[in-house]
């Protein structure tokens, strides 16, 4: 039984987990950190950076890095203009296809820079597990819609990896939830992490995990607190730094920096720092912080309530709330949900690791290991057609159980027509307008006299939740299978294009690519420990002390530009061991702050 | 891993699928029962390995069970499904608001202009109560029937009254719209 993985893709982190000795495990990097932040940077010599060593140059190579690109997957311009001016990096318009993110010297659509993550996660797995790995599980937020879907879909297929499933976040942590905890009960997931929002209400008995409702918004997560806080800020910068795209940057990493810090503080100094720029500092303390944040926040409630209303429950009858996600570790957060269900949320669970742990489990019973689970998820969304008067006509209805299946007659309305529109629609407004165009297309038809054609089309979602449609002559009993191209979305052509360009890419020279990883973790290193030198000597510390690490930080340089990864491993293995005790105390030495989130090791 | 599956027959309706007699009254914890049993065997997950031919079948074999479920565990959708089996038509093809309705509906949309008040809720939600006892009362009446001449009489009670019922809902979402909801 080849092994398949389970895929947390998130807008911030991904994470790659497998199933081992019957325990969902989430695989680490060499240095052992899970986590891995969803940002690509182009190196030197065009190398693809991904993950940690990408985050690290978000501000220092900001031309040459792009983060956050699930917000763009399935989406068309549209649906993201208004929310571009805080981005550092050029999106834009695909027509008909998908939006073109720009990233050094290339435009790239979301979906293949999602396929670098997904290809570094399954590197990742590969030499954590010592074996090829070609099937996966990717989860989605519940309230991704079909061509959300579809382009995370094609996001693996680019990777090099066949997707078994498409799972949702909250199913997938309340599976995770479920394995340990074999109680039967009715438990609300509340999902919000760095782009999205979901809450997913599921009843668990005798091992079926059955999902009641779900509801969210594709569009509320950490990154729109941050950006709130950074609208707030704006007007205390300098003159001069509110049009600098670097220092934007910088005042975005700051902003996240003291949101995290006020989870667990009540003040504290956000700083901004950008390279050869001074530095700028600002006191802000959690009161403040909360009056930015609860009107974003406070849009999650609506949504709470709305599953509840269609599971047919009162925030009552909820045995459990599960917390998934970074931003849940906000206080005000908590507070929200206990207030909505009355009751206090579990603590226990990781909110960053269990949809990727419940990725792992759903990869086991997809791979025939784990037999005796039952998942059963829902469709988000209403899926329809345009009728007569723009109305959207429902065909099958929100949290359907799926597989969900419809069938819709048409027939012709002028004499020796050869084609039917047929106009796809997801979303709960009457107006089609109104709703997510999912697709249009032609239903090929007979010339006959109007009205005598009859062909019956059949909508299926599957437990992907994505549409699937075939036709039938009802009167030749011919039937034929039409692909769907989502609106803004990829044909299959164009994903094997990429798919092929994908396998290129992975046969890239390796020596290439470990000796440019090493140089950039070289460089970060010395980056934020010259920093710490500065202020060491600002705050007076022992010039002796800087003198001798300085010297290790000059060995270090020069060993950066060999061309032998191995050596400029060895010498920055040699350097942390040797210095170790000496950034110690540089750090006590009141620099706290400057290394903040700066420390490689740790982030 | 499974090499063969076969689609479920076209043949059985929705009732036949889940092992049950063709009844208005169901018991819900049996139904639940069969779904879970028939979800098990069918789900998409238990064939996620299997060549795509076969994936197709288990994604609309599933499809068929839930699409079953959402029909046979509504009571008003379950009897039109039973209508429309029975091929019971309305007398004059389309749905028309019973006259001593409609004279109640006019009635009641005049007072919602002038006073709207909770006495109008009240009223709404009693001539409600009375359309769904009169429904169960047919459904058990269909379902004991004797004999088909029986069972089509009680159907087309049916069919009327589910007419009726519809006109209420949107009388009663008229009134919610304007009072809120009760
Ligand atoms: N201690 C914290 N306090 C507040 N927000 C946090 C904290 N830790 C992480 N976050 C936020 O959580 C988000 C990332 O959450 P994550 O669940 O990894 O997101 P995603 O699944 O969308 O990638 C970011 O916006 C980050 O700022
Ligand atoms: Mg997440």
């Amino acid at each position: 039984m080849p092994t398949v993985i389970g895929i947390d893709l998130g807008t911030t982190n991904s994470l790659v987990a497998c199933m081992r000795d019957g325990v969902p495990t989430v695989l680490a990097d060499e240095r052992g950190v899970k986590l891995m932040p969803s940002v690509i940077s182009i190196g030197e010599q065009d190398v693809m950076l991904v993950g940690d060593l990408a985050r690290h140059r978000r501000v220092t190579a900001h031309d040459r890095t792009v983060f956050s690109v699930k917000r763009f997957m399935g989406r068309s311009f549209e649906e993201v203009k208004d929310e571009l001016h805080l981005l550092p990096f050029l999106v834009q318009d695909g027509e008909s296809g998908p939006v073109k993110i720009s990233l050094f010297n290339r435009e790239y659509t979301p979906q293949e820079l999602s396929g670098f993550i997904l290809r570094e996660l399954k590197r990742r797995a590969e030499k954590a597990l010592g074996q090829e790995l070609k099937q996966a599980v990717i989860t989605v937020p519940a309230y991704f819609n079909d061509a959300q879907r579809q382009a995370t879909k094609a996001a693996g297929f680019i990777a090099g990896l066949q997707v078994l499933r498409i799972v949702n976040e909250p199913t997938a942590a309340a599976l995770a939830y479920g394995m340990t905890n074999r109680d039967s009960g009715t438990v609300a997931v509340y999902d919000f992490g760095g782009g999205t929002f979901d809450i997913s209400i599921l009843s668990i008995k005798d091992g079926v995990f059955h999902v009641l409702s779900t509801n969210g918004d594709t569009h509320l997560g950490g990154d729109d607190l941050d950006e709130a806080l950074m609208e707030a800020l704006l007007p205390s910068l300098p003159e001069e730094a509110k049009d600098d795209r670097q220092i934007i940057l910088g005042v975005r990493e700051a902003a996240e920096r003291a949101k995290c810090d006020l989870s667990s503080e009540m003040q504290t100094m956000l700083s901004v720092e950008v390279p050869d720029k001074p530095r700028i500092e600002l006191e802000l303390t959690r009161p403040q912080l909360e009056g930015v944040m609860a009107p974003v926040i406070e849009r999650t409630r609506v949504a709470c309530e709305n599953a509840l209303k269609d599971a047919g429950l009162s925030a009552g009858e909820i045995d459990e709330v599960l917390l998934v996600g970074g931003s849940t570790r906000i206080p005000m957060v908590r507070a929200l949900c206990a207030e909505i269900f009355g009751r206090e949320p579990r603590a226990d669970l990781n909110p960053d690791e269990v949809v990727a742990q419940g990725a792992a489990v759903q990869a086991d019973i997809l791979a025939g290991g784990t037999r005796d689970l039952l998942l059963l998820d829902v469709t988000p969304l209403s899926l329809g057609i345009e009728g007569f008067g723009g109305i959207m006509s429902v065909l099958i209805a929100r949290n359907s159980t799926i597989p969900a299946s419809a069938t819709e007659g048409f027939t012709t309305a002028a004499d020796n027509q050869t084609a039917v529109v047929v106009h796809v629609l997801q979303g709960e407004r009457e107006l089609a307008a109104e709703n997510r165009s999912l697709a249009r297309f032609d239903l090929p038809v007979d010339p006959l006299p109007a009205g005598l054609p009859r062909i019956e089309v059949e909508f299926l979602i599957d437990a992907d939740g994505i549409l699937n449609v075939t036709a039938r002559d009802l009167r030749t009993g011919k039937g034929q299978t039409i692909e769907v191209v989502p609106s803004h979305g990829l044909s299959e052509d164009e994903i094997l294009g990429m798919v092929k360009a994908g396998i290129e890419h992975g046969r890239e020279d390796m020596d290439r690519r470990w000796l440019v990883e090493a140089r950039t973790e070289a460089e970060i290193v010395l980056n934020s420990a010259r920093k710490a030198v500065a202020q060491a000597r600002e705050a007076g510390f022992d010039e002796d002390r800087i003198k001798r690490f300085e010297a290790q930080l000059d060995a270090l340089d020069e060993a950066r530009k060999s061309d032998d990864h191995a050596v400029i491993r060895a010498e920055q293995q040699r350097f942390n061991a040797e210095t170790q005790e000496l950034a110690g105390d540089l750090m006590d030495a009141a620099v706290k702050r400057a290394l903040a989130g700066q420390k490689l090791e740790e982030a | 891993m499974v090499t063969e599956l076969a689609p479920l027959s076209p043949d059985l309706d929705h009732f036949a699928l889940f092992g049950f007699d063709r009844k208005l009254v169901l018991d819900s914890a049996a139904l639940d029962a069969a779904f879970l049993r028939l979800s098990r065997e069918c789900h998409p997950d238990r064939y996620a390995v299997a060549e795509p031919e076969i994936r197709a079948v288990a994604e609309r074999n599933s499809a068929r069970v839930n699409d079953a479920k959402r029909v046979l565990s509504d009571p008003v959708r379950r009897a039109e499904y039973v209508l429309e089996l029975a091929g019971v038509e309305r007398p004059d093809g389309e749905a028309k608001c019973p006259p001593d309705l409609l004279m109640e509906v006019f009635e009641l949309r005049e007072k919602l202009m002038e006073d709207p008040g909770p006495e109008l809720v009240e009223r709404v939600l009693s001539l409600f109560a009375d359309v769904e006892e009169k429904l169960d009362g047919l459904f058990s009446r269909h379902d004991a029937a004797a004999d088909d001449p029986s069972r089509l009489e009680a159907l087309r009670g049916i069919r009327e009254t589910l007419d009726r019922r519809k006109f209420l809902m949107n009388l009663t979402r008229e009134v919610e719209g304007t009072l809120g909801k009760p």
